[in-house]
């Protein structure tokens, strides 16, 4: 059974983590991106959400990103307690929306008792249409204590708007095809880090690093690192002695031990038995 | 409360280019008068809220309502903002809200 070419698409499309290759490939690159975009928490202003478009009922998008949960602050304009649920509006100056929050748990219970109408909340939930109206799906309430809060979420708003329509619409414009898209999927939501380039070396003696040129110890490191990726070096249970390095490289044994410094704090080295023998990190 | 149009965010420069349509403004509380209060909006200039809010106040205070004039606001909802508030974060999000980022508001 394991002898045949292992089909990684295959074996992963069904379980809803890895998107399947074949349907990236297949589908525009919008679509390469519906795998993450559809599990994310998006921060909206009421007004994106109203002109949210739609193509059926349940289908939102805004500046080309599915909607599925949105977080949202404002203000309870409006509020009904019902047997099974509360239905309220909740305004935040751009916009409203009806929300409604199902009530069967006791903690939903109690989590809906702490919001009073006229409060400012912080809610996420799932958008929904139904004749034609939009409302949320409410999973989470809580209400605003901090008042800076109401600042963040609209300042987060507009990051992630800029964000989706100049960064990212960029990089897929860029691309091109869909293949670069797929290989390095960037960041959706603001809580990523933003893409940095790889530790210098560490990917092997023939990576460059046009921001290194600067580094007076460039030259240095980048032959003590190729010195040490040599494969004898790197099967040395020890590693080797910094003035080894220097007598085989010709360079004065103060500028090795300046660069076995920076590695080693650059993560690219570690020393060994003791302080003067080192090892490459790579494939240790 | 009339929910169907927008509350744009104001300071004290903007107040004025919304003169009949409401808005939303940080006060910082000066004074409290018999039918107003006065404040400092958040760039700093003085405006005086019309309305009568339930007190006590906290030193920051939201107001939703009609700009009146360059510097008066008739208020229809008042919010405790607490005594810890950045009002010059606030300043910067009016900016934006009503400049670069405007679409996503009004």
């Amino acid at each position: 059974m394991y002898g045949g070419e292992f089909d990684g698409n295959a074996a992963f499309a069904g379980g809803g983590f890895m998107p399947s290759q074949a349907t990236t490939q297949a589908n525009d690159s919008s679509s390469s991106l519906k795998n993450r975009d559809v599990r994310t928490l998006l921060p909206l202003t009421l007004k994106q959400l109203s002109s949210a478009s739609t193509n059926g009922d349940s289908n939102f998008s805004v500046d080309g990103v599915d909607i599925n949960t949105v977080a949202i602050v404002g203000r309870i304009s409006r509020m009904e307690n019902r047997i099974t649920q509360v239905d309220f509006v909740v305004d935040d100056g751009t916009g409203w929306v009806d929300c409604v929050r199902w009530c069967q748990e006791r903690q939903e219970t109690e989590e809906m008792e702490a919001v009073k109408l006229g409060m400012y909340v912080r809610l996420h939930g799932h958008v929904k249409s139904f004749q034609g109206k939009r409302s949320v799906n409410v999973f989470s309430i809580r209400p605003v204590t901090d008042f800076n809060e109401i600042v963040h979420h609209f300042t987060e708003c507009m990051y992630v708007h800029m964000y989706n329509t100049k960064l990212r619409g960029g990089s897929v414009a860029h691309g091109g095809s869909t293949t670069q898209a797929t290989a390095t999927p960037r960041p959706q939501m603001p809580y990523s880090t933003m893409p940095t380039s790889a530790k210098p070396y560490q990917t092997g003696p023939s990576n460059q690093f046009s921001n290194q040129i600067n580094d007076p110890m460039h030259g240095v490191k980048q032959t003590v690192m190729n010195y040490l990726n040599q494969p004898m070096h790197l099967v040395s249970e020890a590693g080797v002695h910094c003035d080894i390095i220097a007598r085989d490289l010709r360079i004065p044994p103060l500028q090795v031990r300046q660069a076995i410094e920076q590695l080693s704090s650059d993560g690219c080295v570690y020393s060994t038995v003791d302080d003067t023998c080192f090892k490459s990190t790579l494939n240790a | 409360m009339d929910t169907t149009s927008p509350a744009v965010f104001v300071n004290g420069a903007l107040l004025r280019r919304y003169i009949g349509q409401k808005v939303r403004a940080v006060i910082q509380v000066i004074r409290s008068e018999i039918g107003s209060v006065v404040g400092k909006s958040t760039d700093d200039q003085q405006i005086v809220v019309k309305g009568s809010p339930q007190p006590p106040l906290t030193s920051y205070l939201e107001v939703i309502g009609i700009a009146e004039s360059d510097n008066t606001i008739r208020a229809e909802v008042w919010t405790n903002f607490g005594d810890s508030f950045d009002a010059q974060n606030y300043n910067e999000l009016c900016k934006l809200a009503n400049g670069e980022f405007r679409h996503l508001f009004i």
